[in-house]
């Protein structure tokens, strides 16, 4: 564990890079004492609870809260009239998003969805609360529901948004309607491509509305004092997120909105929104004390941002030897209540480990009746892959070929022309299809009863803005304090890659996520971008506080600072009658006062060159034709990563988003029940993966490293969620001899494929 | 409702505190107790985040009132360590990598030592059915159950040793 | 003068279908503005759900230096697990 065992570490000489240490706050998470959003409390705190529409579609014409605010306990309640109005949220954001937000916490004239907030009361205990709740009278004019795509989109379907007109159709439309807005992308002549084809396959695909399914439920305490300034304490995946749509949506200048970032239980997307902290922040300024909200499982799964539903159909051409001629592509994703509109990135990731001359793409995004869609893992790449990965796993069997080797046939290279028009940077693409063929799983023979699927499923990541400080103290120990949540052992990340940077021990470094009064601005945790541009912040403020150290070293010697170098954690000496001496960074920690001060910098990035993520997943899976039941018996999943700064937290995004997906192939679905609400919104029903599920997952990093990165990082998070639903799906499909597309595959969907029923 | 006053103990310290008659456990760990290290992930008894042990039985305790609390012991995820010496459990869990955003982490820690109290030979087969009630959306289980098995092979060798 | 890309539907929307536009700017900075005049609206949607690739490469930083020849590439903001709106 103390020496990097990967060969790349090795080969570049990392000393800190590429080893597996313990995390920081581990010792904090394996004792119980790690705060979490439900763990918090304020002195006087009020204790909050939320009315929720039990309609999926209705107008709201009244309501009373006057039973309620006589209960003896009850401090303080609230309705969407309590926000600010649509004029004033819509200044302080003309693209209507943080109207929308508010809307959503909080519903005004309309409830859109079942679970949607109509109404929160703050209270001396919890029981109060609950129970003035339940005397608030609302008086709702029920509306006919829609709940598919194709219903919402259906001509005389009831309008979620009436009067609003979709953008992006082309021609331009006039006519409002339950399309939230259409996307294309095209190249070449894909009409010709497919009739020159040596095999076509053409289908339909269909994938339900499904839950990030993170363990803790969303929560909050907000205080909003008389002279308007606030603090908020709460997990999520970016503080900074939390201050920007509270702060607009509410009218609250940034600086006076202080965010607290607690320990988060899981996000995978689902937590960079928020739900319940302007709630709270009214409760809270009606009240004059702090107001806790927190969300039961059943408020996650009905009315937090869970993925979009698809359907999608392809059309997809080879020639003989396997080569892609062209792609015809179209989806419709789910929005939910308001926008989420998804399918731009749907129609970028579709195929992006692939080089395809000729193709239509079109999809577009449908207001349904249930709450509004967020971003999960890869959003939208899991969903469009599917079909994508499919379609080349049944032209491989129709034309004989390995679906490895077809895959490898067509892959995308450094420099060819993606599917956004720019040309590719060093993506490991290939790489990670030859290791998937290399791998001793590929060739392993199969039991009786078992199907082999592979697929492949790439997502762009990003970078984006981060900024970090770096502080050294008296003693030459080192606090890095930057602004990004820890949901996956990224505080370790930062730790390692500042001791690399200043070539000293990993645990002279201690890493502080920072609240948004204490550091620059960080954009969220997400988007696989947190080592990339947060990691890239940090080591911009190490290398600054190296310059300061051989300044301060030059001065010591009395040399110029070109003749110091640093090495090793101590500034070197390269001429004069000191030639040859170091002073290492605890002695010159240890005397900044007397050589200018304390020695302190700051990073700040907007982190560009960030490169996709891709995995390529084996999966064997035995299908029992009586129940339909389907059981992973082995499953390997490839990642191109870059650089594995910690090979144990790279393991564990791949191991993780695969099961995630396996999840989402084989079990997990909203099941709707009648009038639009929701029949399994808790985690018997919603059937996510157990460990008696499930085999070892196992994990092979590729690494490729990325020259935007000091350490070549790409980000690893989002896409082992990819490639698992067709790996799985093309597993079935080819133990059961039915090609599977519809997901989930429950039991009974493999058993009613099987015996036609 | 008048409430009710209970005497009970938790990680062998004798507690009393005050609750509804329809209080959970969990509720008054986290509440009046001031354990937060036991956490809440459903309600519903489903996802074993609730864990803890009642009278050296695990129980999600979610699904056990507070009131049946009196005169019992209870076992929470605070009284895993020996004041600062970690379980080996514990430690195997941060050797391997075990948790990401750690919130399943003390249901997980306190049915694996569960287990490793009724089973101190667990096949990976019957440490997967054990924990399959707690849910981890993170790791995929697989680092998990390294880490109960190195722990289990780890005590086995410390009882054959001493 | 440097050539800039539009994508169909944005073209559609604001600059009466032209899908390329001839403009001079020594940044980014330059083009966005130069885009803005020709189509009221350009900027604000430039900082929100479109990003810009000079020569091949994205570059959210506007200062980044736009060519006599340059080709500016329009595309559509992708980025994920995050909000999209």
């Amino acid at each position: 564990m103390n020496a990097p065992t990967g060969k790349l570490a090795q080969d570049k000489g990392y000393r800190v890079v590429g080893t597996r240490p313990v995390r920081p706050d581990g010792v904090d998470k394996v004792t119980g004492k790690a705060i979490y959003s439900a763990d918090f409390a304020a002195p006087g705190m009020l204790y909050g609870a939320i009315l929720r529409s039990p309609h999926a579609h209705a107008r709201i014409r009244a309501i009373d809260i006057s039973a309620a605010q006589a209960l003896p306990g009850v401090k303080a309640v609230v309705t969407g009239a309590d926000l600010p109005d649509d004029a004033e949220l819509m200044a302080r954001d003309p693209l209507g998003a943080m109207l929308d937000t508010a809307r959503h916490c909080l519903a005004l004239d309309k409830a859109l969805f079942d679970g949607h907030a109509v109404a929160a009361v703050a209270a001396t205990n919890q029981a109060v609360a609950d129970a003035a709740v339940a005397l608030i009278k609302v008086d709702y004019e029920v509306l006919e529901a829609v709940l598919t795509v194709e219903a919402a989109l259906a001509e005389g379907a009831p309008l979620l948004h009436p009067g609003r007109i979709p953008g992006g159709v082309d021609p331009a439309t006039a006519k409002p309607s339950n399309m939230v807005a259409e996307t294309s992308n095209e190249r070449g002549d894909v009409d010709a491509a497919l009739a020159g084809a040596d095999a076509v396959f053409e289908a339909s695909f269909a994938t339900p509305p499904v839950h990030q399914g993170y363990i803790e439920p969303h929560a909050c305490v907000a205080q909003w004092n008389a002279d308007g300034q606030g603090q908020i304490w709460a997990s999520s995946q970016g503080q900074f997120m939390i201050r920007e749509m509270v702060g607009k949506i509410l009218g609250i200048p940034l600086a006076d909105l202080r965010v607290v970032p607690l320990e988060i239980g899981g996000g995978f997307g689902g937590k960079t929104r928020v739900f319940l902290e302007p709630v709270a922040m009214l409760l809270s300024r009606k009240a004059g004390r702090p107001v806790q909200l927190v969300m039961s499982r059943d408020d996650v799964f009905r009315a937090s941002g869970p993925a979009p539903g698809s359907v999608s159909t392809i059309r997809m051409g080879a020639k003989a030897d396997g080569t892609i001629t062209g792609i015809e592509f179209d989806i419709t994703l789910t929005s939910g209540a308001y926008a989420h509109e998804a399918s731009g990135m749907a129609l970028a990731s579709a195929a992006l480990p692939y080089d395809i001359a000729n193709f239509r793409m079109k999809g577009r995004s449908a207001f349904t009746n249930m709450t509004t869609n967020h971003a999960y893992r890869a959003p939208s790449a899991p969903q469009a892959s599917f079909a994508v990965e499919s379609a080349i796993d049944a032209l491989a069997q129709q034309l004989g070929l390995d679906p490895l080797e077809m895959r490898i046939r067509n892959v995308a290279r450094p420099g060819d022309i993606g599917f956004h028009g720019l040309p590719h940077g060093e993506v490991g693409f290939l790489e990670a299809l030859e290791a998937a063929r290399a791998h001793p799983h590929w060739s392993a023979p199969l039991a009786e009863g078992e199907g082999r699927g592979v697929a492949a499923g790439a997502w762009g990541n990003y970078g984006g803005p981060s900024a970090a400080e770096v502080s050294i103290a008296e003693d030459g120990t080192v606090v890095v304090t930057e602004g990004n949540p820890d949901i996956g052992g990224s505080r370790a990340a930062m730790a390692m890659m500042a001791a690399e940077t200043l070539g000293i021990a990993y645990e002279r470094v201690r890493v502080v996520v920072g609240d948004t009064n204490q550091v620059g601005f960080c954009l969220v945790t997400g988007g696989s971008r947190t080592t990339f541009a947060t990691g890239k912040a940090v080591i911009q403020a190490c290398e600054a506080v190296i310059e300061q150290m051989r300044h301060r070293a030059a001065l010591i010697w009395g040399v110029e600072v070109e003749e110091v170098d640093w090495r090793d954690g101590a500034a070197w000496c390269g001429s004069g009658d000191n030639a040859g001496k170091s002073l290492p960074i605890e002695k010159i920690a240890a005397g900044a006062n007397f050589s200018g001060g304390p020695i302190s910098a700051s990073g700040t990035v907007n982190a560009q060159g960030w490169l996709p993520g891709v995995g390529v997943h084996i999966c064997d899976i035995k299908v029992d034709a009586e129940t339909g039941v389907s059981t992973i018996t082995r499953y390997t999943a490839v990642q191109d990563v870059g650089t594995a700064i910690h090979p144990d937290y790279v393991e564990g995004q791949i191991q993780g988003g695969s099961v995630q997906g396996i999840g989402w192939a084989l079990n997990e679905e909203y099941v709707w029940g009648g009038g639009g609400a929701m029949d399994n919104p808790g985690f018997l029903d919603y059937r996510m993966p157990v460990a008696s599920d499930l085999p070892m997952i196992e994990p092979v990093m590729v690494e490729k490293p990325n020259p935007a990165h000091p350490y070549g990082v790409k980000g690893v998070g989002e896409a082992p969620i990819v490639a698992p639903l067709a790996a799985v799906a093309n597993a079935v499909s080819r133990a059961t001899g039915k090609r599977m597309t519809r997901l989930p595959l429950s039991p009974a969907r493999v058993h009613a494929a099987l015996t036609g029923g | 409702m008048s409430r009710l006053h209970i005497a009970t103990t938790v990680n062998g310290d004798a507690q009393e505190f005050l609750c509804e008659p329809d209080t959970t456990l969990l509720a008054a760990l986290r509440g009046p107790l001031g354990l937060t290290g036991t956490k809440e992930g459903c309600g519903s008894g489903d996802c074993g985040a609730c864990t803890v042990t009642l009278d050296g039985e695990m129980v999600c305790s979610c699904l056990v009132l507070a009131a049946e609390a009196q005169g019992r012991r209870i076992g929470t995820i605070e009284g895993m360590a020996e004041q600062h010496e970690l379980h080996p459990l514990q430690q195997q869990f941060l050797k391997h990598g075990a948790l990401q955003c750690g919130f399943c982490t003390p249901g997980v820690l306190m049915a694996a030592k569960a287990l490793l109290d009724h089973n101190p030979e667990p096949t990976e087969t019957e440490a997967r059915y054990w924990l399959a009630g707690n849910l981890c959306r993170c790791t995929g289980y697989d680092k998990i159950i390294r880490a109960v098995m190195a722990t289990a092979a780890e005590l086995r060798q410390e009882r054959t040793v001493a | 003068m440097a050539r800039v890309i539009l994508p169909r539907a944005l073209a559609a929307e604001l600059f009466g279908g032209r899908e390329t536009v001839e403009v001079t700017g020594k940044t980014l900075f330059g083009v966005v503005h130069a885009l803005e005049a020709l189509g009221p609206g350009f900027e604000a949607r430039a900082g929100h759900g479109l990003a810009m690739a000079v020569d091949g490469m994205l570059a959210e930083d506007w200062s980044t230096p736009v060519g006599p020849d340059s080709e500016v590439l329009v595309v559509m903001r992708v980025a994920g697990g995050e909000a999209s709106a």
